[in-house]
């Protein structure tokens, strides 16, 4: 009995990192690949490691988005995802079931209520996915370079590759001026 | 490789040390028989008698042997957590994720040698969780550290708590048990219900513990621990869904809650811990403080006056929210039934508390008027001196110094707080000042006239 107990644990111990890696690796493989603007700021993770916390362009407080459907602050969406005219993932409009076009999971942060100018409510939304984890002297290198010498405000220098497939996100590479950010502090 | 080489060296030291002794006795055993100091038959069961002590000594080697693995598989677990944490450029993806399974794989292995009977032994046992306890987190933080998954802390700290909670009964791994109660801990207080679960998984390996040896330092330890999570957690929940979460007002269920599960853990200690010593009595001593805290919040007059306004209703957020209303009233009833054996066993010295609790259940048909919230505050004031008095008798009768400290603690505590009170006149704390003085003064006037006679 002892046996099959300790076996079952084994595998899920295995089975539970095992799963996560096949989900992201699919992802990584078969996803689309979309452009996001960025700003990094650097905190640490006492497991994982330094990582620059990524604030998106398109997620961030001022950038709110419409929906058909009604949605609470926490709820869970789907963002309809599409390609703007400089190259970059712009969201159109959010949902309550997975739309056709390419869509990704994402968090209502909040919900701007509606007034005589916008009667019906837009919402806030943060993506699912907001760390980059770099070597742990790179990481504030990182943050140095981007966030303080630009007062946090610039959002044209970095970017992210992300691949998306069936609403998942994951973080492929962090851009800075065009160049992979392992490099760029190689040089 | 460090704690290795001083476990042999130390192993290697107090073997020679008592082979030496024993060599020694031996060589005067003939000449005390010649000499007619000692019969031979008193030589033979002191022969006897030093094999038995060198028993003694080889476990009291083992015990250490235990600790100094347990502490050696934790400082590598955690060499490898904070390794694995630098995050290096140069490692590919496939890299990252056989260096993520290999301490896993690794602490795996030894678990499942541990199993096999020609590698029995604590020490192994303790090495192999101790090592899987960092080795599971490790793993899933490095697969998240590849992929850039943003952190949720939460379902981190669950399935690290789910993967080894087997573990600890499989292998009766008591470091990693302990570690657990922390995990458990950190979980209730932070993400608050459901996570009072965790605890509850973890209230059978006490048991295996207790039912192997009452007296044991494991028994103790895990108690002690677990007690004072429970004092942790069990309030954090509580508080969570009543105060902070719900309707921001102080509630009778509440209050029940957090008395019932004050008063489960005293009336549990008082029945099943033995009589005697501080650290042999975790649920009665945390128990005894926990419902203090509840009482000494009861003699305020406040408190009542919103008690005798609430009225029950099964759409309060606590009850709605379902684990945390099973919680509710799993205390209620855990409460009851032990009041219940209390009862039946005529152990009444542990009932003065509970009135407490049939207090709070009064305020529920009680009229919402001052008077009685004014005189629900003087009983439990009463209750709570009385209890305190009791404890310091207690405490002088058995020279048991803790409870006589806790008796005068509680006394003082409620002096000092009637002390500063507001709602009360100068003349009213005044006079009643006079009567417990004087009441003082008394019981100590008897007392050192009853140890003359």
């Amino acid at each position: 009995m002892i046996k099959y107990i300790l076996l079952a644990v084994i595998a899920a111990q295995l089975a539970v990192p095992a799963l996560m890696i096949q989900r992201y690796e699919s992802t990584l493989n078969e996803g689309d690949l979309y452009k996001f603007k960025v700003v990094p700021i650097d905190p640490a993770d006492p497991f994982k490691g330094r990582y620059v916390t990524l604030n998106f362009d398109i997620a961030d407080w001022e950038s709110k988005y419409k929906s058909d459907d009604d949605f609470q602050r926490k709820d869970k969406a789907y963002a309809s995802l599409s390609v703007g005219s400089d190259g970059f993932a712009v969201i159109d409009r959010l949902y309550q079931s997975p739309p056709k076009q390419a869509y990704l999971k994402v968090i209502i942060r909040y919900r701007a209520g509606s007034t005589k100018q916008n009667p019906s409510p837009s919402y806030a939304i943060s993506l699912p996915f907001n760390r980059y984890y770099a070597e742990e002297s790179k990481a504030p290198k990182i943050e140095s370079r981007l966030w303080r010498q630009n007062n946090g405000a610039e959002f044209s220098r970095a970017s992210v590759d992300v691949r998306v497939l069936d609403g998942l996100g994951v973080i492929e590479q962090l851009y800075i001026d065009g160049k992979p950010v392992e490099e760029y502090f190689d040089q | 490789m460090l704690d290795v080489s001083i476990l042999v060296l130390e192993k290697g030291i107090l073997w020679n040390m008592a082979n030496k002794n024993i060599r020694w006795l031996h060589s005067q055993l003939a000449s005390l028989v010649d000499k007619g100091v000692i019969d031979d038959a008193t030589s033979k069961r002191l022969q006897g008698h030093y094999d038995m002590d060198h028993v003694v000594a080889d476990r009291s080697l083992s015990v250490m042997t235990i600790i100094l693995s347990a502490i050696g598989g934790l400082l590598v677990g955690g060499g490898v957590i904070l390794i694995f944490a630098h995050n290096w450029d140069q490692i590919d993806r496939p890299m990252r994720a056989v260096l993520a399974f290999t301490p896993l794989l690794i602490s795996q292995v030894l678990t499942v040698m541990a199993l096999f009977p020609r590698h029995r032994s604590q020490a192994w046992n303790e090495t192999a969780a101790v090592l899987m306890f960092c080795a599971v987190p490790a793993c899933i933080a490095l697969i998240g550290q590849t992929y850039h998954i943003s952190s949720d802390t939460e379902a981190f700290l669950t399935w690290w708590f789910v993967l080894l909670l087997p573990i600890i009964y499989l292998l009766k791994a008591h470091l990693t048990a302990l570690l657990l109660i922390v995990l458990a801990t950190v979980l209730g207080c932070f993400y608050r219900s459901p996570y009072w679960l965790c605890l509850l998984a973890l209230m059978p390996y006490w048991w295996l513990v207790s039912f192997r040896d009452q007296q044991s330092i494991r028994q103790s330890q895990f108690a002690w621990l677990y007690c004072l999570s429970l004092a942790i957690v069990l309030p954090a929940i509580v508080l969570h869904f009543t105060l902070f979460f719900g309707n921001n007002e102080f509630m009778v269920m509440m209050m029940l809650m957090l008395l019932s599960g004050a008063l489960a853990m005293y009336l549990y200690g008082g029945n099943f811990e033995p009589k005697l010593g501080f650290w042999k009595r975790p649920f009665t001593n945390v128990g005894a403080v926990g419902t203090s805290v509840c009482g000494l919040i009861l003699t305020f007059s406040d408190p009542w006056e919103k008690l005798l306004g609430d009225e029950f209703s099964m759409s309060d957020t606590f009850l709605t929210v379902w684990h945390a209303g099973i919680l509710g009233w799993l205390l209620i009833a855990l409460f009851m039934g032990l009041l219940l054996v209390t009862i039946r066993r005529a152990i009444y010295r542990l009932l003065p508390f509970s009135v407490l609790w049939l207090l709070v259940l009064l305020s529920f048909i009680l009229p919402d008027k001052d008077i009685i919230a004014i005189s629900l505050a003087v009983t439990v004031n009463i209750l709570m001196v009385a209890a305190g008095i009791w404890y310091a008798l207690l405490g002088l009768k058995q020279h048991s110094t803790s409870q006589l400290n806790f008796g005068l603690l509680l006394v003082m505590s409620i002096l000092m707080m009637r002390f500063f009170d507001q709602d009360l006149s100068f003349i009213g704390r005044g006079i009643a000042f006079i009567v417990m003085g004087s009441i003082f003064i008394a019981i100590n006037v008897w007392h050192s006239r009853r140890r003359v006679s």
